[in-house]
């Protein structure tokens, strides 16, 4: 295959280049601390002393500039490097699960359910995910292909989580959440660092280099390797979807001449994935199981340059080009590209107004094969997005309350211009004490998929026309499909209750409109295929509409020096309130039950002994009815050993409480599988 | 590809699905083991790089009493006993590009005080280094600290590490004493004043 033909050669290049440039770099090295330390206090040191007391809790999601997590009026969550290590999560989704009020589930080995506030599935469609300001939303669909984003977690600075919508800042389909994936600049990647997890349900390498810390230039290559075995089936053997991926990557950090810095990063990958599919088929029992394995590849190349303007004002643009492959031969044959461009501006404009604006233009173009199944008209597709964004803030009050003023504008080649307005208000009561609220609109455009897809879900006998022994229920797309909305009513409340006790709450009640359900057509009998049939189409349409509700409680403490417990709980509550439907009209089934009402999540970071760490997680999820799963906890526990600062040991197990769990329903194909009670173990060394 | 019997046991597929896995560790690990192993020092935890580079700043918002201090406008902090920063406070140092420069020492006894315009004692030794100081040691010099009754002891400035950030508390009275003016800044920032 070409693709591991040129990893292979990337893989050579780059223990070339790496030996080659190292020579010159080891006489470079000072004893003053590695690069990645020089640039961690260096980024401290030109910090303001305000931004330094709040360290560790900056945010850039929520507005696209730095802000104190403390005071952004938006339900936030941060996870850091050391959250990730101490979960020993291996992937984005894994590490998402510590989040308050996120709802994750595997559904098999490479499929995930990851979403918040509702609407959970396969077809997660309301969370925007993000990775370095990069959008890894598939347009094809509406969700993210998790078994791709797969990065090495040692390269993850941050994830930034927000809870609710982020659409007047990122764009359209931001309407429940935004997850933003903030990796480290090769500055903070300096050295070699090797680490290895062997599990009974995966196995994965990750390495990094990265040289040059000490001038204004930094570089670091890294490459991935993962492997994941296949999971039980709910009837007893294995459901054959196990998958590995290959990647690799670079990132180039350059700081130069008056306050600009410059950015390049890039990555390849390709890999196999497997996976057990439920589909359609035109003879008796007219469905069946499908195993198939099919391959991925794609990669990205992303460039940015920022340049500060006085003490407070800043200036970037951002280019990327994304493309992805997946050859699903049953299902899907998919080839997709995209290249974004966007401008962002910082001007405060008087001591308590600030202004951030931006603009943006976004390129795609997919190729989508027929398959048995599976047609889409037309094949070929290229649409362009134009995005505008301002968001105005003024100071009152000594600068204690903060009113933000902000909208996106946009304009597709689905559902045309759209408009995501939002106002916000936060109110410092006291510096350990913040009360925000917001009122926003956001919407989710339509999908490829659901205008132009034409896609065969069953066949039955036919035995109303002589000579036609077929009928097919044919899922159809439709031009007029419309883009889904909400406006959205938010209030939270921050407080530093101790010096070591943390509190926040935040509530929200959502009304969505026009969402997405299925018009039955009118049958037409077609000849020209074979066998010929009478055709029943079910038309994509804006026909239901829901509220949702509900609270999001965390709290973390510090209970002793070396003892860390993070908390939440959180509550949702659907509600399908569609009264306009017709006689021929239905809403997507159950989508008010396939979440948990209530979540509870405890995490505990102890420091047993000195270079010892005992860390769990328990996890308690509520029943999903419209899958018949009760209700379940779950427990992962963690045992790390750092015999050295460079050096880290760490045994553990997942899914302790239960053999095997089931986690979420069959999706449009997919089967669902089960996780099972595994072990692992983790090295990590840094040279 | 298609397979019919989609359930069935495969170790033998498994073990296959390895060997580029394993083809590709081998490769790199190979290659990483050919590289000369990078001289870099054991980074501290990023609490003390925060600590180390709060020392610094502390400098710009402290103003100390006219007293013949040997190294005129430079500043220096000394470290009482031992060097919990790491090699941090030295990268702090090479970095620092105030005004003025900054020297660090680590002391040993009391009687290398005479210098000093912060004194940093690490939590594990308490507040006892800071009840032998007398009020002539005292005078002019800022001490900061981290044990939980650090400043009703007398000290200064106490080091707080909280569930999210590190921050500090300031004993406004004890600054007095010592002839410190903190600038309101500095207040500002505090976590907590006490006047105590």
């Amino acid at each position: 295959m070409p693709w591991q033909t040129f990893v292979r050669f990337f893989f050579a290049c780059l223990i070339c280049l790496v030996n080659v440039t190292n020579g010159a770099e080891s006489d470079s090295h000072q004893n003053d601390g590695t690069g990645q330390e020089r640039e961690v206090v260096k980024r401290l040191m030109d910090m303001e002393l305000e931004s330094l007391a709040q360290q560790q809790v900056i945010v850039t999601s929520v507005s696209k500039k730095q802000e104190r997590l403390k005071q952004v009026a938006s339900a936030v969550y941060v996870i850091n490097e050391e959250d990730i290590r101490r979960m020993a999560a291996r992937s984005v989704p894994e590490a998402l699960r510590m989040v308050p009020g996120m709802e994750v589930s595997r559904i098999d080995a490479n499929k995930w359910a990851v979403t918040v506030r509702g609407f959970s599935g396969e077809f997660s469609n309301k969370l925007l995910v993000l990775i370095n300001g990069r959008s890894v939303y598939t347009p094809l669909f509406a969700g993210v292909y998790w078994d791709v984003q797969d990065l090495p977690m040692a390269n993850i600075e941050r994830i930034e989580v927000i809870r609710g919508p982020g659409a007047s800042i990122w764009g359209a389909n931001a309407v429940n959440g935004v997850i933003n994936v903030i990796t480290k600049s090769a500055f903070q990647m300096m050295g070699a660092n090797v680490s290895a997890h062997v599990g009974q349900e995966q196995q994965s390498l990750d390495l990094n280099y990265g040289w040059g810390g000490h001038g204004n230039t930094a570089a670091t290559l890294w490459a991935r390797s993962r492997n994941v075995t296949d999971r039980a089936w709910p009837g007893g053997g294995r459901a054959n979807d196990d998958w590995h991926l290959n990647k690799v990557g670079f990132r180039v950090d350059h700081e130069g001449d008056s306050a600009q810095r410059y950015m390049l990063e890039g990555e390849w990958y390709e890999g196999d994935l497997s996976e057990t599919n439920r589909v359609a088929t035109m003879q008796p029992p007219f469905s069946a199981l499908r195993h198939q394995s099919f391959e991925v590849g794609g990669g990205h190349m992303l460039g940015r340059w920022e340049r500060d303007i006085g003490e407070t004002d800043g200036v970037s643009v951002q280019v990327y080009y994304d493309r992805t492959e997946r050859e699903r031969p049953e299902l899907l044959l998919h080839e997709h590209e995209t290249i974004d461009i966007e401008l962002n501006h910082e001007w405060h404009w008087s001591p308590n107004a600030e202004l951030i604006w931006g603009l943006g233009y976004r390129h795609t173009r997919d190729e989508l094969g027929d398959t048995a199944l599976v047609k889409f008209a037309p094949d070929s597709r290229q649409d362009n997005l134009f995005q505008w964004f301002g968001q105005q803030s003024w100071h009152f009050l000594d600068r204690q309350l903060r009113l933000t003023l902000g909208a996106k504008l946009s304009d597709n080649g689905y559902s045309g211009f759209e408009v995501q307005p939002t106002l916000r208000t936060a109110f410092h009561l006291n510096p350990t004490t913040t009360i925000w609220s917001a009122v926003s609109r956001a919407v989710r455009t339509p999908t490829r998929a659901e205008h132009d897809v034409s896609l065969a879900v069953a066949f039955f006998p036919n035995q109303q026309f002589p000579g036609l022994a077929l009928n097919e229920v044919r899922l159809q797309g439709d031009e007029s499909f419309d883009a889904e909305s909400m406006v959205s009513f938010e209030v939270g409340f921050r407080r530093e209750v101790t010096e070591t006790i943390n509190v926040d709450v935040a509530a929200y009640y959502n009304e969505y409109d026009d969402l997405i359900g299925l018009s039955i057509g009118q049958p037409n009998i077609e000849l020209n295929v074979t066998p010929p049939r009478v055709v029943i189409p079910m038309l994509f349409v804006n026909v239901s509409e829901a509220k949702t509700y509900g609270l999001e409680i965390s709290a973390d403490a510090v209970l002793h020096d070396n003892w860390r417990l993070f908390s939440s709980y959180s509550y949702l509550e659907l509600d399908d309130t569609s009264h306009n439907a017709s006689e021929n009209d239905v809403g997507l089934p159950g989508f008010e039950t396939q979440s948990p009402r209530h979540q509870i999540k405890l995490r505990s970071n102890w420091n047993i002994a000195q270079n010892w760490e005992l860390d769990g997680l328990l996890h308690y999820r509520d029943a999903i009815p419209a899958f018949d799963l009760g209700a379940s906890w779950r427990f992962d526990l963690r045992l790390g050993w750092r015999p050295t600062q460079r050096t880290e040991l760490s045994v553990g197990g997942k899914n302790l409480l239960e053999e095997r769990q089931q986690q979420f329903g069959r999706s449009l194909f997919a089967m669902p599988s089960e996780v099972e009670r595994t072990f692992y173990i983790d090295f990590t060394h840094r040279f | 590809m298609q397979r019919t019997t989609p359930f069935s046991q495969k170790p033998h597929l498994a073990l296959r699905r390895l060997v580029p896995l394993l083809r590709i560790c081998c490769i790199l690990l190979a290659g990483f083991a050919c590289l000369p192993e990078p001289h870099a020092d054991e980074p501290p935890p990023f609490d003390y790089q925060l600590k180390a580079v709060y020392l610094f700043k502390f400098t710009r918002y402290i103003t100390w009493p006219d007293q013949p201090k040997s190294l005129g406008s430079a500043k220096t902090i000394c470290l009482y006993r031992e060097n919990d920063f790491g090699s941090a406070i030295d990268v702090a140092q090479d970095i620092w590009d105030g005004p003025y420069d900054i020297a660090v020492n680590v002391i040993f006894s009391d009687n290398a005080l005479e210098n000093c315009h912060i004194l940093y004692i690490p939590g594990r030794f308490g507040t006892t280094p800071l009840n032998r100081l007398t009020a002539e040691q005292r005078f002019g010099l800022l001490t900061v600290g981290e044990a939980k009754n650090f400043l009703r002891q007398g000290g200064s400035i106490r080091f707080v590490t909280g569930s999210q950030n590190i921050n500090f508390d300031i004993s406004r009275r004890a600054a007095s004493q010592a002839g410190l003016s903190i600038s309101s800044r500095l207040l500002r920032v505090a976590r907590s004043v006490t006047d105590d």
